[in-house]
């Protein structure tokens, strides 16, 4: 992105959300079978000690969520203004969580679900 | 007030427009002209203090019609802002009108994200829209109606929300291409002005079920809408093994008319 700074910072004045995505790597488990455009990837919540004690899957397109890392399961929707964490209700982008490394995936046991080649980086793709 | 006066005379409805405005613009003159000449008299003679005409009053009256006003819209918030073609009416085209000050005083307080926004002018110069008018919208087309919360003129609301922090900021993904990204990744023509535009289009069709298709989930609804022409490309790792293709589909992903995605199929 061309200005990435000056518009953060201007949230930051506001209060609004801090993105804190794109950053990370994002590991996934699917493409969304709802929106079909968007990347399944896993988010590490609950964070104790730095180790999460629960995971979301969040497609970064629609904000559908699932609980397992199942896409063709049950999904929900976090409230579209101020998206919290279904489980702990901390905010989903910015709360007590993060985009889930490996070993988060590792620690939450979902290793398996992770599909490699969707594996992806924003900033890769940043000029 | 006195645009209902300047049309007592003449009636509006179609036929001899020009004709009937030319002599209602006479009697007009006249008596403006009357007024401001007998005026200090007047008040000389009795001691009263009728009021002065503004310049630029009439010129302003001929075009108020069309600018019904935004003041009590601006004051409205986003859960009771009609969601279809009412709230595009503000932004028809307009001449100088008399609720200015009043945008003015919105222009001066830009939300957090007008300084990213309005930088760069849009590229349609053909609209009637003065320049001074336009700078007030957000990428010359979004209207802040509260703090952070844009209503595009078809009646598209943009809020906060999303991993980015604000929708339109999400939206601003789909003015590029992620060629890293795997799968397809749909990218707008015409960076956040084109995709603004192309989203009002789309959604427009899509109220009016035109080349739609629509599947409702829960408090989601995703229209499909063939826009019968190129709005962008495919691009992502897909899109460039196929030489990015142009896109011609716009899905949009909405919550009641606020945005939640949208891109180019
Ligand atoms: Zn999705």
């Amino acid at each position: 992105m061309a200005q990435p700074e000056s518009f953060r910072s201007c949230l930051e004045v506001n209060s609004v959300t801090h993105p804190d995505s794109n950053s990370d790597v994002r590991h996934s488990v699917g493409s969304c079978p709802i929106c079909e455009q968007g990347l399944c990837s896993i988010r590490a919540c609950g964070l104790v000690d730095d180790k999460p004690s629960h995971g979301l899957v969040v497609c970064d397109e629609c904000e559908a969520i699932w609980l397992q890392p199942n896409v063709q399961g049950v999904h929900i929707y976090a409230d579209a203004e101020t998206p919290k964490c279904p489980i702990d209700q901390s905010p989903l982008y910015h709360g007590n969580n993060r985009w889930a490394t490996l070993d988060d995936i590792d620690r939450l046991g979902w290793s398996d679900a992770v599909n490699p080649d969707l594996t992806y980086q924003p900033d890769s793709d940043d000029s | 007030m006195n645009a209902s006066e300047s049309r007592s005379g003449a009636h509006r409805p179609s036929g001899k427009k020009g004709k009937k405005t030319t002599v209602a613009g006479i009697v007009l003159a006249v008596v403006v002209g009357g007024y401001t000449l007998l005026r200090p008299s007047i008040n000389e003679a009795t001691g009263w203090n009728l009021p002065a005409l503004p310049g630029k009053q009439v010129a302003k009256d001929s075009v108020a019609d069309n600018s019904p006003s935004p003041v009590s819209e601006k004051k409205s918030s986003s859960r009771s802002v009609p969601k279809q073609t009412e709230s595009a009416k503000p932004l028809t085209p307009r001449v100088e009108s008399p609720t200015r000050s009043e945008r003015d005083e919105s222009a001066q307080s830009p939300g957090p994200l007008a300084s990213k926004m309005t930088r760069g002018d849009p590229q349609s110069g053909t609209s009637a829209v003065s320049n001074a008018d336009k700078s007030d919208l957000e990428y010359g087309l979004l209207r802040e109606i509260s703090p952070d919360r844009f209503l595009s003129p078809a009646g598209v609301l943009y809020t906060p929300g999303s991993a980015e922090g604000h929708r339109l900021e999400h939206l601003r993904r789909h003015t590029e291409d992620q060629p890293n990204r795997s799968g397809k990744h749909g990218v707008f023509d015409g960076d956040m002005e084109g995709a603004l535009v192309t989203i009002d289009k789309a959604y427009e069709k899509a109220q009016a079920n035109q080349r739609t298709t629509k599947e409702v989930d829960g408090k989601r609804t995703i229209y499909t809408v063939d826009m019968g022409k190129r709005v962008g490309f495919v691009g992502g790792r897909d899109g460039q093994r196929s030489r990015n293709p142009m896109a011609r589909r716009v899905r949009l992903v909405l919550e009641g008319n606020r945005l939640i995605t949208a891109f180019p199929l």
